[in-house]
């Protein structure tokens, strides 16, 4: 039994940060959606396409000659059924994508002819919004496919890093919400508590989705081939353990849930101290992005190559 | 047009590791613990007095149906028309999925180069001319047996066709080319 060690914290900061910034985006652009909002969301757009783009350099700098990643566009023997083009072509679109609506909204901008334009917001918004989602996605099937470890080749898993980075996007836009509201005249922060209170209820029900997911894969793993077995085994009573149990399951999951929790069935007065009323889910949103980045370096970790001893 | 295959004997295997020598000499491959293209593992069976001890000399299967070809970005990886799966150093990123997918842990990272290599069964430095590879050449027991699985009056084909040397992990369905023959269990 041997664990992989080929891809370690790089990998796992750079499928963490797409996460994070692919779900900030499907979250930001649904925030401007639902609630008519342009003052956050087009902080929020802009924060998520910076994680990207530095998750980014994370997987190029992972690589054994960062100088040639253009190959995976412009290699003479493109394999466009590898999971790392197709990927980085949905990173490509994405940033594109991202870069024309984060310009079209973000008041940053306002000397690019675009801006202002609802159409392209329109457009390109719902398009990076739907590669946000697909960049979540593609991370967790990345390592899905590997069919020689068996416990990353379980649909458990993508799903697990879909919830995992949904979660933590709805975090960028809640911080970018608190920054936001502090900095917005009395009058305002009503609103800016409102979404508060809004996303802390998207993210309490992610996360609980995500623990369902999470428990849903140790249980059925546990019982399955001898590798995945182990690698559990390594999660719950090995080195892993403290990083696992502690950071992932209950720094990273169950306190951040009941923080939010709290929050949201707490008293909504005094909701012009954004600061201050806002702190607990704040505090619960470092915690959920912390543990997300541990859960996807346990899972990276715990890769256990297939066994296989003499015939 | 071959289909270049290696029988591992493991009877006769006596773990000396003239293999590595000679692969590491013949190869220039990068000289670190683990990172190098051929491996003796060793493995013991039974408990004390009946033990017996076990050496599976291990390199690149060559499957049929390789992995790392499949999951290879830029098509650095890739099987070429004898069988032998070789990297091209050219046009490899180094991102290391081909290390991840391989169920065989034939592949390693040359830091040196920054690239991925692998056994490649000693290709263009001598099977084209002819030879056995370093390591087949070198072994003192005869423990390790190359030849053409296409080629019904050699040793592989006979040794693989008729059920005497098998493949590892063959439920992966990789299709190896390297066979091993049934260790002798101490009764």
């Amino acid at each position: 039994m041997i664990f992989q060690d080929a891809w370690g914290w790089y990998i796992a900061i750079y499928l963490f940060l797409g996460g994070m910034g692919g779900g900030g985006m499907l979250a930001s652009y649904y925030l401007a959606k639902k609630a008519n909002d342009i003052k956050v969301t087009s902080k929020a757009a802009l924060l998520s396409l910076i994680i990207v783009v530095v998750g980014t350099l994370f997987l190029i700098l992972d690589l054994g000659r960062p100088e040639r990643f253009y190959l995976v566009f412009m290699s003479p023997k493109l394999n466009f059924g590898s999971m790392i083009t197709i990927g980085s072509m949905i990173l490509t679109i994405f940033m594109i994508l991202g870069a024309l609506y984060v310009t079209a909204i973000n008041d940053w901008f306002k000397f690019l002819p675009w801006y202002g334009s609802e159409k392209v917001a329109d457009i390109t918004g719902f398009l990076a919004a739907a590669f946000g989602f697909l960049v979540t996605y593609y991370t967790g099937v990345l390592i899905g496919i590997v069919r020689q470890i068996p416990i990353w080749h379980t649909p458990a898993l993508p799903l697990l890093f879909v919830a995992s980075a949904l979660s933590t996007g709805v975090v960028a836009v809640m911080w970018t919400n608190v920054a936001v509201g502090i900095r917005s005249p009395p009058a305002e922060r009503k609103y800016h508590y409102e979404y508060c209170v809004m996303l802390s209820k998207w993210d309490s029900a992610l996360i609980a989705i995500e623990l369902l997911i999470l428990f849903t894969y140790m249980g059925m793993m546990i019982q399955g081939p001898i590798e995945a077995s182990l690698a559990v085994n390594r999660l719950l009573f090995g080195d892993l353990s403290l990083m696992f149990i502690v950071g992932v399951v209950l720094m990273g999951l169950a306190i951040p849930f009941l923080l939010e929790y709290v929050h949201i069935m707490g008293e909504h007065k005094e909701t012009e101290k954004i600061g201050a009323r806002c702190l607990m889910p704040v505090i619960a949103g470092i915690l959920v992005v912390i543990g997300g980045l541990l859960l996807r370096y346990v899972v990276l970790a715990v890769g256990a190559n297939t066994v296989f001893l003499p015939p | 047009m071959a289909k270049y295959a290696m029988v591992m004997d493991t009877r006769s295997c006596i773990g000396c590791g003239a293999c590595i020598a000679a692969c590491d000499l013949e190869n220039d491959t990068e000289w670190r613990d683990g990172r190098r293209r051929t491996h003796v593992p060793e493995f013991f069976f039974g408990e004390f007095p009946n033990v017996t001890r076990v050496f599976v000399p291990r390199l690149c299967m060559h499957c049929e149906n390789p992995p790392c070809v499949t999951v290879c970005p830029t098509g650095a990886s890739y099987k070429n028309e004898d069988g032998v799966v070789l990297v091209h150093h050219e046009i490899c990123i180094g991102c290391k999925y081909c290390i991840v997918a391989c169920p065989y842990l034939a592949r390693y990272l040359d830091e040196r180069k920054g690239v991925i290599d692998k056994c490649t069964f000693c290709y263009d430095n001598r099977v084209l001319q002819g030879r056995q590879p370093a390591c087949v050449e070198t072994c003192v027991g005869h423990a390790r047996i190359f030849g053409d699985l296409e080629d019904p009056n050699s040793e592989v084909y006979k040794l693989a066709k008729s059920g005497v040397a098998v493949q590892l992990r063959p439920d992966l369905l990789t299709e190896p080319k390297v066979f091993y023959i049934r260790r002798a269990v101490e009764e």
